[in-house]
């Protein structure tokens, strides 16, 4: 029998402890192979759990809600702030218009909708067609909101949206989302806060229909709802990318579109996750006990780190889904230490001997090496394969995300993790 | 008996413009956002500071929540609250390090209140001050304001599986430190 990696373990008894289920001797009694690395662990984190909990100084409390109070009252009163309720357009001015007509049907009662849509359709994909055909079209793929040619830009999606099916749909609006934080990110690092809010907005309008088409589609489907979540994993990545280089650059002005932004997508990738567990397509998030005799496909003293894996198989760790099945010769672990692997469709490096590390991704990525000294931080953006694409399960984007940890600077016996879009699994690692 | 109102049936009240509704909604977390940034920040001033402006970013976001049964205010408060961190902290790249926080007063007002928080305090934050931020970042979500891996890993933005990983670097790096402590 393998044990499972420590940290899942440990990660169980802290829940059941919280829980009030189990005592630290009890998770020890069950972890006796364990128990001289775990009980520090565990007292470690009882002992911040006992620390005296900081609360703000009552006169604080009550002023600041004071303040706070009457300052809400007085922007409810103004018009231009407080709550905004209006919802995103996908597209402005001509192009929202043609675009709801096109939904919904032009609102002249004579006529039969489909017709209308029809000729409205007609209408855009000429438009789209013509300034494609003068390489207008190709010249707005660069386009930033603020570029003359970016009404082109968009008017060209709309018309691929337009003319393709549900999933493609989906797929679309997802793209498309992505696209309008590459131009965010472009514009911030430019130091342009003109045109951040619009391309925020936009990006939230592509996010709601993406869900919306998801809840539409995804009911027994769930590569709908895994490609939902892997999107808009990326998207989170990225906006955390964007948030930084507008503090960074001290963008203030379009902040609220990035909260709503960030709250959009988390609402969107919680969506996805509870769908997709509702269809018993992944683990939850906690393991479930008892673990009992575990089956690691992984033994313990090899550490195979897979990158390309197709999830099958039940009862692996902690008796969910676990076993990876997939072409892992790529990604055997070389290091010192324990490697933690999941994923799907990337091929995937564990970290370099001597080193700590995490990394995940969707696409094919390439694994940075290990940072020496310190904890890493994101990477994100395109990545270069360094291997052929394995096949993967639903359309792969052409770029990846990732993040990287590293720490301890070459010492041995350091941790690796890696995940992927889509699979789960573990492996156990060198001794 | 007085039913206390749910956390979503606030915020559908706040959403319809109700001020007193919010206020409830403040009542109710204030503690853990000040927490988010007392352990942050050099100054329990600052900590206040940015407790209130994430309360009245909250407000202005308020329309977008979905209030309804799948509703975890706290942990999108918690994330207002982060975002705001990350902007301030990213353009005051002059803020102190953590490990200065370690002689800062304490917030209570009572002498010798202050005293003792001010004792307790100081071990957890000179413990925390030895932690990377992301590290930091996850004793703080598990431990201090009792989120789970999984909201943990929504407010990081990583995987479950490396919020694990993470909690287990966090707490062998604790551990060593509680070592040196004793010794």
């Amino acid at each position: 029998m393998t044990q499972p990696p420590l940290e899942d373990v440990l990660a169980w008894c802290l829940e059941e402890l919280r829980a009030g289920r189990l005592s630290v001797d009890d998770c020890l009694a069950r972890y006796p192979a364990y128990r001289a690395e775990l009980e520090p662990l565990l007292r470690a984190a009882l002992w911040v759990q006992q620390q005296e909990p900081v609360r703000p100084d009552p006169a604080f409390r009550a002023a600041a809600k004071t303040r706070l109070l009457n300052r809400i009252r007085a922007e409810a009163q103004a018009p231009t702030t407080g709550q905004e309720k209006t919802p995103k357009s996908v597209t402005s001015g001509l192009l929202l218009r043609l675009w709801g007509w096109m939904r919904r049907g032009i609102p002249i009662p004579s006529q039969p909708r489909w017709r209308l849509n029809m000729i409205w359709a007609l209408i855009l994909a000429a438009v789209a067609l013509v300034a494609g055909g003068g390489g207008v079209a190709y010249a707005s793929t660069d386009a930033l909101p603020d570029d003359t040619l970016y009404p082109v830009k968009l008017l060209v999606e709309d018309a691929q949206l337009l003319f393709a099916d549900p999933a493609e749909d989906l797929q679309l609006h997802l793209e498309f989302a992505q696209r309008r934080l590459d131009e965010a990110l472009r514009l911030a690092q430019q130091g342009q806060a003109e045109g951040l809010d619009r391309a925020m907005a936009n990006y939230e309008a592509h996010v709601q229909q993406a869900l919306q088409l998801a809840q539409e589609m995804g009911q027994a489907d769930p590569q709908v709802w895994a490609l939902v979540e892997a999107q808009v994993a990326q998207h989170q990545e990225r906006l955390q990318a964007l948030r930084e280089e507008m503090a960074q650059r001290g963008l203030a002005e379009a902040q609220q579109h990035m909260e709503e932004a960030q709250a959009r997508a988390q609402e969107a990738h919680e969506q996805a996750r509870q769908a997709m567990e509702a269809m018993g397509q992944r683990p939850e998030g906690m393991p479930t006990p008892p673990f009992g005799p575990m089956e690691s496909p992984m033994p313990g003293g090899e550490g195979h780190g897979e990158g390309q894996g197709e999830m099958n198989g039940q009862g692996g760790m902690f008796g969910g889904q676990g076993e990876m099945n997939g072409n892992g010769g790529m990604g055997e672990m070389e290091g010192n230490g324990q490697g933690h692997g999941e994923g799907q469709g990337g091929m995937m490096t564990p970290p370099a001997p001597g080193g700590q590390g995490h990394d995940e991704g969707q696409g094919t990525m390439t694994p940075p090496s290990p940072m020496p000294g310190g904890e890493g931080d994101h990477d994100q953006g395109n990545m270069t394969p360094p291997y052929p694409m394995p096949t993967a399960t639903m359309p792969m984007p052409g770029s990846g995300s990732g993040h990287d940890g590293g720490e301890g600077g070459g010492m041995p016996g350091g941790s690796g993790g890696g995940s992927g879009m889509g699979g789960w699994g573990n492996s156990g690692g060198m001794p | 008996m007085r039913v206390e109102p749910t956390d979503a049936e606030l915020v559908r009240r706040s959403q319809a413009g109700d001020a007193e509704a919010f206020g409830e909604l403040y009542e109710r977390y204030v503690d853990d956002v000040y927490r988010f940034f007392y352990y942050r920040v050099t100054q329990p001033a600052d900590a206040e500071d940015l407790t209130e402006a994430t309360f009245l970013r909250a407000w202005r976001s308020i329309g977008r929540v979905k209030a309804d049964a799948t509703l975890n205010f706290r942990a999108w408060l918690l994330r207002i609250a982060r975002n705001l961190w990350i902007d301030r902290h990213r353009t005051a790249r002059d803020e102190a390090p953590l490990d200065a926080a370690a002689s800062k007063p304490a917030a209570t007002p009572d002498p010798e209140d202050a005293l003792l928080a001010s004792e307790a305090h100081d071990d957890l934050t000179r413990a925390l001050a030895q932690l990377p931020e992301r590290l930091r970042d996850v004793v703080l979500y598990r431990f201090v304001h009792g989120l789970s891996h999984r909201e943990t890993a929504a407010l990081l933005g990583v995987s479950e599986a490396h919020v694990r990983v993470l909690q287990h670097r966090a707490l062998q790096r604790l551990r060593q430190w509680l070592t040196a402590q004793e010794e």
